[in-house]
């Protein structure tokens, strides 16, 4: 019951959740990344809500903006902000993801103009003095949340909004390994909570996880994979592959595994160094993360092999610098270590892509001998 | 892999063949391009050609010749090649005795107007290797010669710098793909925005860089040589904003190439005394030029300003063609992108300051590595053509730049609101089978002639 729930707020963009809580007199920002420290916001009783493209293969308007050259997630969403189904956040928080989602602000700065843009400023390597610098960034995002929305962010309660996080972490760590031995779920499944855990407030998150987690699905397949890459929110995308046999076990994606499984929990220090340790050094599962190649390669092998999967599906967006070149060299390196890998290059959303994306999936699965 | 020979070892022995030249006569330069292949006997009349006097050869022999050649010496002589992106500063490693900087994108460039088979055999090995088609081929061309020195086929560099985290994507991300291939020492920078704070992350990040350069290299950068690598970029500053008033008449006295030759310089020997030399060249020819009112075309038609890069691909047929169609390329990105100033330096601590200074605000960097990349770039160029009166702009829309081809629209509306039309072209700066030269030419004249041209006699009523 709770599974499917989930997949209808995985569906839409403006969730009951999301109406009840706005209706409440709280504020809702959008944001891109899993940068943003939730933790902050939460403790404002403003809700962080992740954009995301939710299968929208339609980006006319938004082409005139950015490019054909731009990844079409990106178009998809800053098509969303133009025709208004975004209208009901009450600001964004810009990060520099990547070359394409920094852009995507920019137009929709030129466009739209909204009220309240903040840039919280992620960096790209993980030193002292770059923990630091996030360290006042998160500082600089809670006096901006403060001032805009006229709330009070105590340390306390961002505190409190971590532990919450954390159970959330843990939980999801859990659902992550009953998936792995002899999965009840469909990855399908899986993607489809991560959406709605980024478009939820967490205290709502919690209890539909749990409930979902009960439930019991006859699950079928020829091959045990992991989803590595880009960011994917497409469920139909996920749905078509594992109706081919192929059955996502794990993902270590941003709307996967990657934004919670290697995710420090609260120990107690200073609440703005540790959400920018917390924060900065999970985001290494991300190619926007120079000089952690290796940490991502381990970690692929390291969910693979915990997983006991029989191969490892890179996907990325076309025009994806980052992902696009990461997972040449991963493919390579994973190829060299015994692991079974198919690169898969799609357009976000598009149906057209559906046929090929078959035939690649179906002849990786007889690679597999499955 | 590929059994060609990577970029850096075949240019190295041309450049060291156009060493060897000293005077020539047009007779004897014809016979030369008929022995070379179409690019090479394009790039020779290009470079050559009368209009620049003999910054054109120095060019060649004294920049191009010595950057690759003292990165394949250094490597003969046990010294550390440092492998550098177009936006760091060089004169950081020229201020060391036992390092030599070779440029990246140079080294396409180099690949893309010397070689026969131009860039491509080092672009299509990366392809081989899973690289997908869309990433720049600025430096992936060379990255792509790079790594076939895992087979010997090329000098492999000793480290690698990069300073295009928050800025540029793809080129941070093929180098950490080089990086990681080859198994050498990245040195990574990483800019956040414009403020303060920004600033301060940049500068411990690239101080931390120079102490861990000097523990490779194995040398603390001597404070004199340092000091004067800066004064020699302050003297080519000076001539740089020299060069740059003489661009604003009308028709320019300053050659299409000379932009080129700039950058070109600023990529690779700012810094050294062959620097100045170079600049010094191109002031001379450009003042004697404008007393003689001499211009190739009968008159100038567009004063135009790339607002990226611009084509690498066959300059004679595109940089020497505009300029006799009466087509000014006033400048790009690569080149008056930086805004470069002066630093008066006495202590090494204040010659770092200053490079720190430079690299944060190069080419690239400054816009695309802003808090809104649109209209840093917007204002940086509107600034540029009130400043040099140009009528018309035009952006090259290399397919690897996404972070400019994603704000085009930004500067395009801000352009065409301050009455300079944009033209949008759709090609490859380092690879002509993406869209041919001829197609080029074609929509340049198209803009010129139906938009430019009009526009002029519009405003004249």
């Amino acid at each position: 019951m709770s599974l499917s729930k989930i997949h209808e707020i995985a569906s839409t963009l403006e969730n009951e959740y999301v109406r009840k809580w706005k209706s409440e007199g709280n504020a809702v920002i959008g944001h891109a990344c899993i940068a943003m420290p939730k933790e902050v916001a939460e403790a404002g009783r403003i809700l962080p809500f992740r954009l995301r493209g939710a299968e929208n293969a339609d980006t006319s308007t938004a082409d005139s903006y950015l490019s054909r050259y731009n990844c079409s997630l990106c178009r998809s969403c800053l098509e969303l902000v133009l025709n208004g189904s975004y209208d009901f956040l009450d600001g964004l928080v810009r990060i520099r993801g990547c070359d394409h989602w920094m852009g995507t602000f920019d137009e929709i700065q030129h466009a739209k103009n909204p009220e309240f843009m903040h840039y919280l400023k992620v960096p790209h390597l993980v030193n002292e003095d770059t923990l630091d610098f996030f360290s006042n960034e998160i500082k600089r995002l809670k006096e901006a949340f403060e001032n805009r929305f006229g709330v009070e962010i105590t340390e306390d309660e961002i505190v409190r909004y971590a532990k919450v996080q954390d159970k959330i972490n843990k939980k999801m760590r859990e659902f992550y390994r009953l998936r792995f031995k002899k999965s009840r779920f469909y990855g399908s499944d899986a993607i489809a909570i991560m959406v709605a855990r980024e478009s939820l407030p967490s205290e709502a998150f919690l209890p539909l996880l749990e409930s979902a987690m009960a439930e019991k699905k006859k699950v079928e397949y020829r091959a045990k994979v992991l989803l590595a890459g880009s960011p994917l929110d497409e469920i139909e995308l996920i749905r078509k592959i594992e109706e081919m046999g192929a059955l996502i076990v794990a993902e270590t994606t941003c709307f996967g595994g990657g934004s919670f499984w290697n995710m420090a929990e609260y120990d107690g220090s200073e609440i703005y160094e540790f959400l920018a340790s917390k924060y900065l050094n999970n985001l290494k599962i991300c190619a926007r993360m120079f000089g952690e190649y290796a940490y991502r390669k381990n970690f692929i092998k390291t969910i693979a092999e915990e997983a006991e999967v029989d191969g490892v599906i890179l996907q990325h967006n076309k025009f994806c610098d980052l992902f696009g070149i990461e997972n040449a060299k991963l493919r390579i390196d994973l190829e060299r270590e015994g692991l079974p890998t198919l690169v898969l290059e799609k357009e976000y959303a598009s149906t057209a892509d559906i046929g090929r994306i078959k035939t690649r999936v179906q002849a990786f699965l007889e690679r597999l001998k499955r | 892999m590929s059994e060609i020979v990577g970029i850096t070892k075949r240019s190295s022995e041309i450049l060291r063949t156009i060493e060897k030249i000293e005077k020539y006569s047009e007779s004897e330069l014809e016979g030369l391009t008929k022995l070379v292949g179409d690019i090479q006997a394009h790039t020779i009349l290009s470079f050559l050609d009368e209009r620049h006097g003999d910054a054109g050869l120095y060019f060649l022999q004294n920049i191009l010749s010595k950057h690759v050649n003292e990165a394949v010496k250094a490597k003969e002589e046990g010294k550390k090649v440092i492998l550098i992106p177009f936006n760091f500063p060089p004169e950081l490693i020229h201020a060391f005795e036992n390092a030599v900087p070779l440029t990246t994108e140079m080294m396409s460039t180099i690949g893309s107007l010397a070689l026969q088979g131009q860039g491509e055999p080092y672009w299509d090995y990366a392809m081989s290797l899973g690289i997908p088609d869309y990433v720049c081929s600025a430096n992936t061309t060379a990255l792509g010669s790079m790594l076939t020195a895992v087979k010997g086929f090329e000098i492999a560099p000793d480290a690698m710098i990069s300073a295009c985290p928050g800025a540029c994507d793809a080129n941070s991300k093929i180098h950490e793909f080089v990086a990681e291939t080859l198994n050498v020492p990245e040195f990574m920078l990483d800019k956040m925005g414009d403020g303060v704070s920004d600033y301060e992350l940049y500068r411990k990040l690239f101080l931390n860089m120079v102490k861990e350069l000097e523990e490779f290299v194995g040398e603390d950068i001597d404070e004199d040589r340092i000091v004067k690598a800066v004064e020699n970029g302050n003297i080519c500053t000076e001539l740089y904003w020299e060069l740059h008033e003489f661009k604003k008449h009308s028709p320019c006295p300053v050659p299409n190439m000379f932009t080129l030759f700039s950058c070109g310089t600023r990529f690779t020997m700012w810094g050294r005394d062959e620097a100045i030399l170079m600049f010094e060249k191109l002031v001379d020819v450009a003042e004697k030029r404008l007393k003689r009112g001499e211009y190739p075309a009968e008159k100038e038609i567009a004063r135009s300003l790339w607002v990226y890069t611009g084509y690498y691909i066959d300059l004679y047929d595109l940089w020497i063609w505009m300029e006799n169609n009466g087509i000014t390329y006033l400048t790009d990105i690569l080149n008056s992108g930086g805004f470069p100033q002066i630093y008066e330096v006495f202590t090494k601590e204040d010659a770092l300051e200053a490079i720190i200074r430079t690299s944060w605000n190069y080419g690239m960097t400054k816009q695309m590595g802003a808090e809104n990349m649109g209209l840093k770039w917007t204002e940086d160029f509107i600034f540029l053509a009130e400043d040099l009166n140009a009528n018309c702009a035009i952006y090259c829309g290399h397919h690897a730049c996404k972070q400019s081809q994603a704000v085009f629209r930004i500067l395009r509306d801000g352009m065409s609101s301050r009455g300079i039309p944009v033209l949008r072209l759709d090609g490859d700066c380092w690879n002509k089978r993406i869209t041919p030269v001829s197609v080029l030419q074609e929509m340049i004249l198209d803009f010129v002639q139906n938009v430019v041209t009009k526009r002029r006699r519009r405003r004249r009523r």
